[in-house]
């Protein structure tokens, strides 16, 4: 029979091994994500000469956004761009992929596994590998030729009329790995019987993916969409590989990086810019915030079926 | 049964093996084109520093070596190097040491600090439980952006900025992606094996380590295995937070900056980054399937 105060220190035992094991990790939250961004917020009403409280980074920060050549408007255009690029082109695709490998198409399992290589290998080889396939010497320039086309002799990355578009092309060609593993994964977890039954009553291909597995796996569908959202401001391709910002190719997320980094000699040099870094980080995290919070909402509104 | 189900499932009219057959022609291509440039970049590797340059005048740059020059990647472990903020310079096998304890310390440190709080909060009833569940949910989904000034002075001010504590220092977060997947996993295990293991004297963390924590390996192993491979082909963390210590790819990053002065060095250049995809690979060769059958709605199984 266990008494009161044996239970009584049970429990204080429990809620000391409890806080025990929260303790550190919480620590390291309230340090590197509450303090960082109260932080972040402070630098960002902070004049980068004097220290003082000013309002002046977001007057920059509104000029650097609005004047024609702006490096933040130009990031900002080039950012959507990715975006909309995850949000129409790759996500879908990797969706249809997804259903054919899921299908069991020939070779489904080399496939599987070479559409996933992007994911596995380093930035600096897939850029290296992709700059020299649609380099001036590379392997498409050699197939345009045939056809009586060229890719300009400067390269497709020197130029600003088709930096951009090369680097999004790099982005919807190596984009699909991951999303594709997660549809595969929700696919796989469709009941064979509901699928069965369907095929029986001459359910067709289209058929059997538009109106059975794609409702679903509504919910992998709603993740990928959200997580695709709250990226919005973040969508970038691996700009610092290819131009390091030139022919305009800059986005948000590379504009923070090269603002902090400086100079690139030894990390983060550039200790004038991290005001207006923190202006224009606040300032996008404000309208990010409540955009993919009610994209949540929608989200969660959404009827999903149990299976 | 299954296997019944399956084949009917995938039995296809002509109409349907003609869409299979165009979608089995574009993956090939695209399977192709993924492929080929790493071909390309493995001749490039294999040649001589002038024939690369005649090459890629002659707009010749995926043809393979007249003579394969396999002293390129030795070269390339020998003399490829990168300059640190003190004017160090750090060779290849360096980095690639770097890689290793860098990775292993920062995904460690992640993978552990997620098991501790996604188990308490699974499995045990506290206050202030729903207030850290609702922090690792919020800090998640919540889209911050531009604090990449505020982290750095941050780690200055503490002290671990361009240290060997750092992996540790910011990989030791107890929530996210990780927290998220192994809160669902603690919560499906029973807790009848930790009344047991009470009833025989043993306390809170015996069930910890020794009954819950190994049946979560998978699960765990799992995940370290996806943040490995992030984190290995990581390169803007390093470059901004470690530059003294750079890694295969921050270290690459910086070797290709310096290449612009000097092109016959780019077969070189290749070999180190065909060196620097073996080990990614080799670890992916290994355990696709762990990766691949963990995989399902959401992310991983739960």
């Amino acid at each position: 029979m266990v008494n009161k105060s044996q239970a009584s220190q049970f429990k204080k035992k429990q809620i000391l091994f409890v806080w025990g094991m929260i303790a550190l990790p919480l620590l390291q939250w309230i340090i590197c994500w509450f303090i960082v961004n109260l932080s972040s917020i402070k630098l960002a009403f902070t004049d980068a000469r004097t220290n003082q409280l000013t309002s002046r980074n977001f007057n920059l920060f509104w000029e650097y956004l609005t004047s024609p050549y702006g490096e933040i408007k130009i990031a900002l255009s080039n950012t959507l761009k990715y975006f909309s690029t995850n949000f129409i082109i790759i996500n879908p695709i990797s969706c249809i992929v997804a259903y054919f490998l899921y299908k069991k198409i020939a070779g489904y399992k080399i496939f599987r596994v070479v559409f996933y290589l992007p994911a596995i290998v380093s930035s600096v080889a897939m850029v290296e590998a992709y700059r020299q396939f649609v380099g001036p010497g590379g392997l498409i320039n050699g197939i345009l030729n045939i056809f009586g086309g060229s890719i300009p002799p400067e390269g497709l990355f020197a130029r600003n009329e088709t930096a951009t578009n090369a680097i999004l092309a790099y982005t919807v060609w190596t984009g699909c790995s991951v999303n594709m593993l997660l549809f595969m994964g929700a696919m796989t977890r469709v009941p064979l019987e509901v699928l069965e039954a369907a095929k029986l009553d001459g359910c067709t291909s289209f058929k059997e993916l538009t109106s059975i597995i794609l409702p679903l796996i509504l919910p992998t569908i709603c993740t990928v969409i959200t997580i695709t959202c709250t990226n919005v401001f973040s969508a970038s391709g691996p700009i610092l590989l290819f131009t390091r910002g030139a022919c305009n190719t800059t986005t948000i997320a590379y504009w923070i990086f090269a603002k902090v980094y400086g100079d690139g000699v030894s990390g983060g040099t550039a200790k004038s810019n991290y005001n207006i870094v923190s202006c224009a980080g606040l300032c996008f995290t404000l309208v990010g915030a409540p955009l993919i919070m009610g994209i949540r909402r929608l989200m969660e509104k959404l009827p999903t079926a149990e299976y | 049964m299954k296997k019944k189900d399956e084949n009917i499932i995938n039995r296809r009219s002509l109409q349907e093996k003609i869409i299979f057959g165009i979608v089995f022609a574009s993956f090939v291509l695209y399977a192709l084109s993924l492929l080929a440039p790493f071909i390309s970049l493995i001749f490039n590797s294999l040649k001589d520093g002038m024939e690369y340059i005649d090459h890629a005048k002659l707009k010749q740059s995926f043809y393979p070596p007249k003579t394969p020059l396999f002293s390129n990647y030795w070269d390339s472990l020998t003399t490829m190097k990168a300059m640190n903020s003190v004017g160090e310079y750090v060779y290849l096998p360096m980095m690639f040491l770097n890689s290793i304890w860098y990775t292993c310390l920062f995904v460690g440190a992640g993978v552990f600090a997620s098991s501790l709080t996604a188990y308490v909060v699974s499995k045990y009833k506290f206050k202030g439980r729903t207030v850290i569940d609702g922090i690792a949910v919020f800090s998640m989904t919540i889209p911050v952006i531009g604090t990449t000034a505020a982290m750095l002075k941050m780690l200055n001010f503490v002290g671990v900025y361009n240290t060997p504590l750092l992996p540790i220092f910011i990989g030791f977060g107890g929530f996210g992606f990780n927290y998220l997947v192994l809160r669902g996993f603690f919560s499906n295990l029973s807790w009848s094996y930790a009344e047991s293991v009470f009833v025989d004297g043993g306390g809170d963390l015996t069930v910890f380590f020794k009954i819950m924590l190994p049946q979560a390996v998978p699960c765990l192993l799992t995940l370290f295995l996806m943040a490995f491979i992030t984190t290995w082909n990581d390169y803007q963390t390093l470059l901004l937070y470690m530059p003294d210590y750079p890694s295969l790819s921050s270290g690459l990053y910086l070797v290709e900056r310096s290449l612009t002065r000097d092109p016959l060095g780019y077969p070189t250049y290749y070999a180190g980054l065909v060196i620097s995809i073996i080990p990614i690979i080799t670890i992916f060769s290994i355990f696709s399937d762990t990766i691949m059958a963990n995989f399902t709605v959401g992310g991983l199984k739960g």
